[in-house]
């Protein structure tokens, strides 16, 4: 009955014009010009998540209220979602597509609520039937972690070593409670490495050396960032002036040092710079911050500089120190050279320039230095520093170069959790890849990434403020259910089908079709007026030239 | 809703509508709701055209082809004819234009109305005719481009109010309904199924080829003329109890008319008299609303 | 059971004992009494009929269609202005195959404006594939509106039952008035074979281009073509049933007839009482009653016209500009066939004007005198020039 019909004999014809064939014949298809087609273009919180995590995807499960699915697709590729639902920088807000509308998103809160979650109801990630191969992690920090937690999820037999006698490396001895909770991170370690081997005070190099892992099929080395960089400024030696990084771990190892009323100087600007100032403030100091440009240029996270900006800490800008001494009585006289912002180094920063006969001095009792961490590679003296910041093992002995995987502090990536996280993930896989006999293969390959520009406002009406305000105040900290899936219903969804029906409801046409798997287009009908495009909330569906 | 899967009838495709129709994406989400029992009286006019040619149709459900201004009458005879067979559970939808419904078939839809005939009576309303090429009617609105508004001699009447015509008829339901609020539409729809007596349906229909507007813009049109009070959603029930059910956003009228080539003649000043006008109608719809509560408040003391 | 009734309840009666389902209808002079006593026995529950009361008779129409479309037996009367606003939808309920059965209680045409009979209102509407008979008592009234019905349904048409205004519909007669269940065995409920039904989802009378409308006028020509034969069958086996019978041209005193006058409608009777007169006076005038018009007899026609015989057509309507109707279109017929009857033209009774048995008596006059084979019109009952 899908032909057009042609009465060649008038008997065949009724006595009235009475229709009973379909118009199906009617291939309205050929009308055509443009074609919408389903494309799943990158979310700009996806896009930015340096641990590839599918905000999108967890924020509709939210919304939705199946927070175990949210848990299970966030856990999925970060395996410390109540660890990064704190200290992580969430790009993904800064990116948020909401940003410039209202406000954006507040993925950390719905990342911290499904992660404390998954605390609070005990859920243990499923870990595969063992598989006949074993790997080793070296360093227990947020890389390492990542890593071995999915290979054993996978199926692998897996040991970590750390010089540390608890695992969590920068999250448990780098970054202070104030703003990692103790407790919170031992109850999410607890699941991330269930049915892995942690092997404590093991560190490469002093405690085991390649010969202990030259019977693994695979290492996953992740050591991280240790050693503070040097100020280059005469008196660096000196008694009271130390590594930031090291005051850091000593705190968090748990020892009993008091500050009360000392003058304190702290020099740098980024994250371990603030984490410092704020733990030495808490100890009882009278903290002074010493960075070399302005607040702008600061490389800490945002939040940490509002959080640092709200406390009693003095904060001097465009100042570098240009020698340290000893005063009678112990005092330590820091002298600092004024400082311009220059032209743009290579970092895209002023860069900044001393400004001649302005140098001041400020007298303090301890003076911590965090201006930036470096790589402790000596266990492989045969590495070299590359250019772009990384190591080259190609010098490394043979039986250890094939099978080593490279993640973490080490990597020329940015220095952070999620991006920690990320590197180990991407290790399992690769690792998996190798054991499975196959090429490692990126799970998604989208390129396209959304703006602003492909959503379609009017779908969309702007939070209230005081309400949502009074909800999602910083100092609350913690969501709700009924919160967390108000706060996820604001998602654009950009670029990512959020299955709103649009499509399928504005077709003239019947040609939007629904079915289990999504909506498809009937291109048989499609005359292609571009409604289902243009009423797509989140940009998802295009029409693209031709048919 | 009902369990009436549009698609199932796949003779549905294929019909012969323009891209971007208005009136094709109303007809099947009111079609899904009122489901299979439902017979369609339509009189010349878009939806007759485009349906099909003999002998094919696109309709899932019988389909009474009428004369222009017999839609009405020929609805009132179908349900007796159905009624005297025991087919009282049939719906009777006539779909007709708005050329149809406020011009030629305007007396015959009064008389049904003050009879109080078991009709769903749903005016597609493009505001103008279009399937014979454009011409004005009296749903055209205040300073609307048609063939038979030329440039410099745009229509300087305003639109028929088609509904307050009917409500003063008292029948038991009137509803004004978009393309761009399918929930609403629905609902009005469900709602109207389940009442007995003269229904009447107003459905705003956006036309690309007779507004001048990109087919794309067709839902964005509609949602505009929601949301800048020019096409305002509301029922009216037994002809005096009004609620408006979606409140419009008050955005300019100008961001409605700067989409549709068919305002484009139009000087500051009208589209400023346009803006006034809306503002006033919508006003006095609001009041309308109001007043009922007011009395009834008076009443109960 | 014989009553006095006029013909208009003659209708009533009628559309009551055919059991019809849906009426619609609008007041207009003459057939106002129509409607009046269908809204009793509708009313009253004596017949079980939906009568939809409508604004106009275009709605009328438009319902009947409507209704008629669902299967249902449908009914509706009218006159003049009626009829003509109706024109539109005749169209329609031919093209659409709908045995809709119309009385049109014929009424003059205004401008100016007047409610008395002449037939320019039906025949104006000849080509509107409805039907056609016109009746000259409220008996054949009654039975010719319950063989509408049947021959309408078996042939798929609408039917148009046509009959003076005033002169018959106001004029009481005594009619017999058959049993129900006499009308049920004859007129069984309508058997409609396509019908808007929701378990068969067809639409109906949709756009038809070009390659295929031929055909249904095709189809239409044709069920007139054999439309006589089954009004000849219909109207036989209701006299058989009842003992009544209607032929599609009737004769009187035709067979050694010198001058023989064809009429219909209330001037028949006219006719008939003054043929009888005039041949009780010795002359040999004859008289042929046109009961069908559409479609036109046109074989019995043939038969009975026949050369040597001076005829003439008594026209109540005039076609501006042509003349009569029925002389037209007999005329017409008897040249298409080669024969050389000649057919004298008189139009009279316009407008409700008397056409008096002294008026038949000049047309005979006129027709002795050579009067067929004039071929103006020849006005009867005019004020003269002066």
């Amino acid at each position: 009955m899908n032909k057009f019909i042609v009465f060649k004999n008038i008997d065949d014809m009724p006595e009235s014009a009475v229709s009973r064939a379909p118009m199906s014949w009617n291939k309205t298809g050929s009308w055509r010009s443009s074609t919408p087609v389903h494309k799943n273009i990158l979310p700009p919180c996806n896009h930015s998540c340096p641990a590839g995590e599918n905000i999108r995807g967890y924020i509709d499960l939210i919304k939705k209220n199946d927070v175990a699915m949210a848990f299970e697709l966030l856990t999925s590729s970060n395996p410390l979602p109540a660890v990064c639902g704190r200290v992580c920088y969430h790009p993904c807000q800064a990116n948020c597509s909401r940003h410039s509308f209202d406000v954006e998103l507040q993925v950390r809160l719905i990342e911290k609520f499904i992660g404390d979650w998954g605390i609070e109801k005990k859920i243990q990630s499923p870990l595969a039937e063992s598989i006949s191969k074993k790997a080793a992690v070296i360093g227990a920090g947020p890389a390492g972690i990542a890593a071995a937690h999915y290979l054993r999820r996978m199926g692998v037999s897996v040991t970590i070593y750390d010089d540390s006698s608890e695992p969590g490396g920068i999250l448990r001895y780098g970054i202070p409670s104030y703003r990692l909770e103790k407790e919170v991170l031992k109850s999410e370690l607890e699941r991330v490495l269930r049915g892995i081997e942690f092997k404590p005070n093991s560190g490469f190099g002093s405690d085991i050396d390649i010969g202990d892992l030259i019977d693994y099929d695979a290492v996953f080395l992740a050591t991280g960032a240790h050693i503070s960089k040097r100020m280059g400024v005469d008196g660096e030696e000196l008694p009271g002036v130390e590594s930031g990084l090291g005051f850091l771990k000593n705190v968090n190892s748990g020892s009993n040092e008091k500050l009360d009323g000392k003058r304190v100087i702290v020099v740098g600007g980024g994250n371990t710079a603030c984490d410092v100032a704020r733990t030495a403030y808490r100890l009882g100091a009278k903290v002074t911050l010493v960075y070399r440009r302005t607040e702008n240029e600061m490389p800490a996270f945002t939040e940490e500089i509002e959080e640092l900006k709200s406390e009693p800490i003095e904060t001097l800008f465009l100042a570098a120190p240009v020698r340290i001494e000893k005063n009678n009585g112990g005092t330590l006289k820091t002298s600092f050279m004024k400082m311009k912002l220059g032209k743009p180094d290579s970092s895209g920063r002023a860069r900044p320039e001393p400004v001649e006969g302005s140098e001041f001095e400020i007298m303090a009792e301890r003076i911590f230095s965090a201006i930036g961490e470096d790589p402790d590679l000596s266990f492989f003296p045969e590495s070299e520093k590359r250019s772009d910041g990384g190591f080259d093992f190609s010098k490394v002995d043979k039986r250890l170069r094939e099978k080593l995987y490279i993640g973490g502090d080490i990597l020329p990536n940015p220095r952070t959790v999620p991006h920690a996280v990320g590197s180990g993930r991407l290790a399992a896989e690769k690792i998996m890849a190798k054991f499975e006999g196959k090429e490692y293969q990126p799970s998604e390959n989208i390129t396209e990434v959304a703006g602003p520009d492909d959503i379609n406002l009017i779908y969309f009406s702007k939070v209230n403020e005081l309400k949502w305000k009074s909800a999602l105040a910083p100092d609350a900290h913690i969501l709700d259910a009924r919160t967390a899936a108000e706060e996820a219903d604001r998602c654009f969804s950009c670029g990512v089908c959020s299955e709103c029906d649009n499509c399928f409801n504005f077709c003239p046409d019947m040609s939007v079709i629904k079915n289990a798997d999504g909506y498809y287009v009937n291109l048989d009908y499609c005359k292609g007026c571009g409604i289902c495009a243009q009423e797509c909330p989140g940009g998802s569906l295009k029409m693209e030239g031709g048919r | 809703m009902t369990d009436f899967d549009y698609f199932k009838y796949h003779e549905s495709c294929g019909h012969a509508a323009c891209p971007g129709c208005g009136e094709k994406i109303l007809l099947r989400h009111i079609l899904e709701t009122l489901g299979p029992e439902t017979v369609i009286v339509a009189p010349a006019g878009c939806a007759a055209v485009t349906d099909g040619i003999f002998p094919h149709t696109a309709s899932p459900v019988p389909f009474l082809h009428v004369p222009f201004g017999a839609t009405s009458s020929a609805a009132a005879g179908v349900r007796a004819g159905l009624d005297k067979q025991g087919k009282e559970k049939t719906t009777v939808l006539a779909w007709a234009g708005d050329g149809a419904t406020f011009d030629i078939g305007m007396g015959a839809l009064s008389a049904v109305a003050e009879r109080n005939e078991n009709i769903l009576y749903v005016c597609y309303d493009n505001e103008a005719y279009m399937n014979t090429g454009i011409q004005r009617s009296s749903a055209t609105p205040f300073g609307s481009w048609t063939t038979t508004t030329p440039r410099g001699y745009l229509k300087e009447e305003p639109k028929k109010n088609i509904d307050f015509i009917l409500a003063s008829h008292g029948i038991p339901y009137i509803a004004t309904c978009s393309p761009a609020y399918i929930d609403d539409l629905k609902q009005k729809v469900a709602k109207a199924k389940a009442s007995d007596g003269f229904r009447f349906l107003h459905v705003f229909s956006p036309c690309p080829p007779g507004w001048k507007s990109d087919p794309k813009d067709s839902i964005t049109i509609a949602r505009l003329a929601v949301e800048t009070k020019i096409f305002p959603l509301f029922e009216i029930e037994n002809g005096t109890e009004i609620r408006v059910t979606h409140k419009s956003r008050g955005i300019p009228v100008s961001d409605y008319l700067e989409l549709q080539g068919r305002f484009r003649y139009l000087t500051d000043e009208e589209k400023e008299k346009i803006q006034a006008d809306t503002d006033k109608l919508y006003g006095k719809l609001l009041n309308s609303e109001s007043r009922k509560t007011r009395s009834k408040i008076v009443m109960e003391d | 059971m014989k009553a006095v009734i006029s013909g208009n309840e003659a209708v009533s009666q009628a559309v009551k004992l055919s059991r019809v389902q849906v009426i619609s209808a609008y007041p207009i002079t003459p057939q106002t009494t129509i409607s009046e006593k269908l809204s009793e026995i509708c009313g009253s529950g004596e017949l079980d009929a939906k009568f939809v009361k409508v604004e106009s008779e275009h709605s009328a129409m438009a319902t009947l269609i409507g209704a008629s479309s669902t299967g249902v037996r449908t009914f509706t009367a009218t006159s003049a202005q009626g009829l003509a606003l109706m024109h539109e939808l005749l169209f329609w309920a031919s093209g659409a195959r709908l045995p809709i059965v119309l009385v049109d209680v014929n009424r003059a045409m205004a401008a100016p404006w007047t409610i008395w009979c002449d037939q320019t209102d039906s025949l104006a509407q000849r080509d509107t594939g409805f039907l056609q008979f016109y009746c000259w008592s409220n008996q054949e009234i009654l039975d010719t509106t319950i063989c509408a019905f049947k021959i309408a349904e078996e042939l798929s048409v609408p039917c148009m039952v046509c009959f003076d205004g005033f002169f018959i519909s106001h004029t009481h007669e005594v009619v017999d008035i058959p049993d129900q269940s006499e009308i049920d065995k004859f007129l069984p409920s309508r058997d409609a074979e396509t019908k808007l039904d929701t378990s068969d989802p067809l639409t109906f009378y949709g756009g038809t281009l070009p390659n295929n409308f031929m055909e249904f006028r095709y189809k239409l020509q044709k069920t007139f073509e054999r439309a006589g034969q089954v009004i000849d069958d219909t109207f036989d086996r209701f006299e058989k049933r009842f003992g009544r019978s209607y032929k599609n041209v009737e004769t009187y005193f035709t067979d050694d007839a010198e001058s023989i006058l064809l009429a219909s409608g209330s001037a028949a009777s006219t006719v008939f009482h003054t043929v009888r007169k005039m041949r009780d006076e010795g002359e040999k005038v004859g008289f042929i009653r046109l009961r069908q018009f559409r479609p036109l007899p046109e074989k019995k026609l043939l038969s009975v016209l026949k050369p040597g015989v001076a005829y003439g057509v008594l026209d109540r309507d005039l076609s501006p500009g042509t003349g009569g109707v029925f002389t037209q279109e007999i005329r017409a017929l008897l040249n298409r066939n080669g024969n050389s009857v000649r057919i004298g033209e008189f139009i009279a009774g316009l407008g409700g004007r008397d056409i008096t048995v002294k008026d038949i008596e000049k047309i005979f006059a006129k027709l002795k005198e050579g009067a067929a084979e004039n071929s103006e019109i020849q006005w009867i009952g005019l004020k003269e020039h002066q």
